[in-house]
């Protein structure tokens, strides 16, 4: 074998140690289904114009119906889909009927009533995440998804994201070994407020912020993340404690926007979550740090940090890379077995598409072609469960032990 | 979008102020996520690799306008000057892509569209006055200044000709070229530099997303055409500076 042969072969060695588990999830086939879908999303909110605007792209599937109780919102909606009709409740909107699949984007303390009431119509349901505010409600989801013999998936969306999805067959095949620590942040300036015109809407749009309804930085936003470390370790915390504070938005309210805790896993070691609405310093991002690695995870994005005492793997040796401070990191790239073979490899480094994107196309594939549910109600309503505990041990400033049986 | 925005709002109680400011800033992100070359997840890296792209009714209307800019303006406004083709649009499937090579740039009327729609969500958080600007050259505005007065905008300072100061209500306003950016301009058409030292365009319209985007996108054109097409829309004022003097204001449109 040449030097060049050896090069190019080690390139597109490269690109298949970080490729393999992608190439189905990045080929041409994406975005496009065998079978028309009707669809429809309730709450036209910030995220569900997101799922609006995602689901234009798909070939096969046609929006025919959104729904908010909202009218300004409601509006909103049907500037980005004119075509869809707009309903005022969700339950008109189901017994209008034609409808395959329904995204229900609403508050997460109304998810229930959506979607037992979608289950109960025959409507596979793509539910946002976290599935509840309470621990009842997620696990009454659960249980109507399970007997319901619908599709059912959650909007956590690492499970459906190719880099996380990459990043995880490294995990499990040991890159990392001895787990000894792990850490998540997420971090944004923002009031996590939505101007209100009366207390009415105040009530409806800044539900968030009510206590009596609101599970606070580590349900709503750590869950997400809590779910890429029960998905890669396959295990659940079972005590957490942590503590908040109203630290820049002292406007009244009582719900923390900064916040601290530490999830202790059955291994022996701690998952440590950071979450402030005071800076964004650093975004949101996932740590595992292994015996022989870390790997970094920022959801269009991914690294891995080898241990210098760690085995060196061949490809690596031609694998992309980027320079944190005195840090290198090899980049963990979507899809990069066709890359590699076109000589693209550093073009590769994010994701083609919106981490939301794959979510919904994996639902939709899940619904028209009996594809695997990346993230089903079951797995979801743990997920919630444990942001529901952490905001819990927050909001009391002390230990909560998490029940294993409670997450079934 | 390459460039700072900035929003000074009013009019509603004080937490809702910021609230409505991070919702306008949310929808102008969401957009640049959208409209950017530099980064692998933007539409417009999937269209300049070659994809036709289904969009949502509102992106496809940008695209749609762009498109009767172009032709309006004999090509003088092309989004896809750095390639070659043409942008084809299927309405029956909210559709976008190029036929030929693609290179997509929206730089010239990203920044007016995204203004346009942060005013529609000022809006509707019940905003009374706003005055709104990205890079320095899209403004737009959202009733008057808070003592009642227009907001008022001087263009043409840095050319060689008296300055113009144009009052905004409910407005958007666009810029292109100056003698600092010589050369940033190209001509569709011809492929070299459209824009020599001294030369500046101006356009004024509604505040909406589509009429900041056509304000944009016609300050453009005037820059390369530094002539007022017949086919230019009526509802845009414009302004055009060369070799030191307004050869185009409002008072000629």
């Amino acid at each position: 074998m040449t030097d060049i042969d050896r090069r190019s072969f080690l390139a597109q060695s490269a690109g298949f140690a970080a490729g393999m588990a992608l190439i189905p999830g990045l080929s041409a086939a994406m975005g496009r289904f065998s079978a028309p879908m009707k669809v429809g999303v309730v709450g036209c909110g910030r995220q569900g114009r997101a799922i609006v605007a995602e689901l234009a792209s798909f070939d096969n599937v046609t929006l025919a119906a959104i729904c908010d109780i909202e009218p300004r919102r409601l509006n909103a909606g049907q500037r980005r889909a004119p075509d869809a009709k707009g309903y005022g409740s969700h339950r008109e909107m189901l017994d209008a009927g034609g409808l395959d699949a329904v995204f229900v984007a609403t508050p997460t303390h109304l998810h229930r009533a959506v979607v037992e009431d979608t289950l109960a119509a025959g409507v596979n349901v793509y539910c946002e995440a976290p599935l509840a505010h309470t621990p009842e409600d997620a696990k009454a989801i659960a249980a109507a998804a399970r007997s319901s013999g619908k599709v059912v998936q959650a909007g956590f969306l690492a499970r459906a994201n190719p880099v996380y999805q990459l990043a995880r067959t490294f995990f499990v095949s040991d890159a990392v070994r001895t787990l000894a620590a792990m850490e998540a942040t997420r971090a944004r300036k923002t009031s996590w407020r939505t101007p209100a015109r009366d207390a009415e809407t105040e009530k409806l749009l800044n539900w968030r912020l009510n206590p009596e309804v609101s599970t606070g930085l580590a349900g709503e936003w750590g869950s997400h993340q809590f779910d890429v470390f029960h998905w890669y370790t396959d295990s659940y915390p079972t005590r957490v404690t942590g503590f908040g504070s109203v630290r820049l938005h002292e406007d009244g309210r009582t719900v923390d926007d900064t916040i601290s805790s530490t999830l202790q896993f059955p291994s022996g070691a701690a998952l440590t979550y950071n979450a402030t609405l005071g800076n964004s310093y650093e975004g949101m991002h996932e740590v595992f740090r292994g015996e022989n690695a870390a790997i970094k995870l920022a959801w269009s994005h991914g690294w891995m940090f080898k241990e210098a005492d760690a085995p060196t793997q061949g490809w690596e040796v031609y694998a992309n890379r980027q320079q944190f401070h005195n840090d290198e990191g090899i980049t963990l790239i979507a899809g990069a077995t066709k890359l590699a073979e076109q000589g693209k490899l550093k073009e590769g480094v994010g994701l083609p598409h919106t981490p939301l994107w794959y979510g919904v196309e994996s639902f939709l594939k899940a619904v028209s072609e009996g594809a695997p549910v990346a993230c089903t109600a079951d797995e979801a309503a743990r997920s919630t469960i444990v942001g529901i505990r952490a905001h819990e041990a927050i909001t009391a400033g002390r230990t909560v032990e998490i029940d294993p049986t409670e997450l079934g | 979008m390459g460039c700072r925005f900035e929003i000074a709002i009013g009019g509603i109680p004080g937490p809702d102020v910021r609230a409505a400011g991070e919702e306008a800033i949310a929808e102008i992100e969401t957009l640049h996520a959208q409209f950017t070359r530099f980064e692998r997840g933007s539409l417009v890296s999937r269209l300049n690799e070659g994809g036709h792209e289904r969009v949502d009714a509102e992106t496809f209307a940008l695209f749609e306008l762009c498109d009767e800019v172009c032709v309006a303006s004999d090509g003088a406004f092309d989004i896809n000057a750095r390639g070659s083709g043409r942008v084809v649009l299927d309405r029956s499937e909210y559709r976008v892509g190029v036929d030929g090579t693609p290179a997509v740039d929206l730089g010239a009327v990203a920044k007016g569209y995204a203004l346009g729609r942060a005013v529609l969500v000022l809006r509707e958080a019940g905003v009374k006055w706003a005055f709104l600007h990205g890079g320095g050259s899209s403004t737009a505005t959202i009733g008057t200044r808070p003592d009642g007065y227009p907001w008022r905008v001087t263009i043409g300072v840095s050319t060689a000709a008296e300055p113009v100061t144009i009052e905004l209500v409910d407005q958007s306003l666009s810029v292109s070229g100056d003698e600092s950016q010589a050369g940033h301009i190209v001509d569709p058409r011809e492929g070299g530099s459209a824009c020599p030292a001294g030369l500046f365009a101006a356009c004024v319209g509604p505040a909406d997303p589509l009429g900041a985007a056509a304000c944009d996108a016609w300050a453009t054109a005037l820059a390369v055409l530094r002539r007022r097409p017949t086919d230019m829309p009526d509802g845009l004022s414009c302004f055009l500076v060369e070799d030191g003097r307004w050869t185009i204001s409002a008072a000629t449109c």
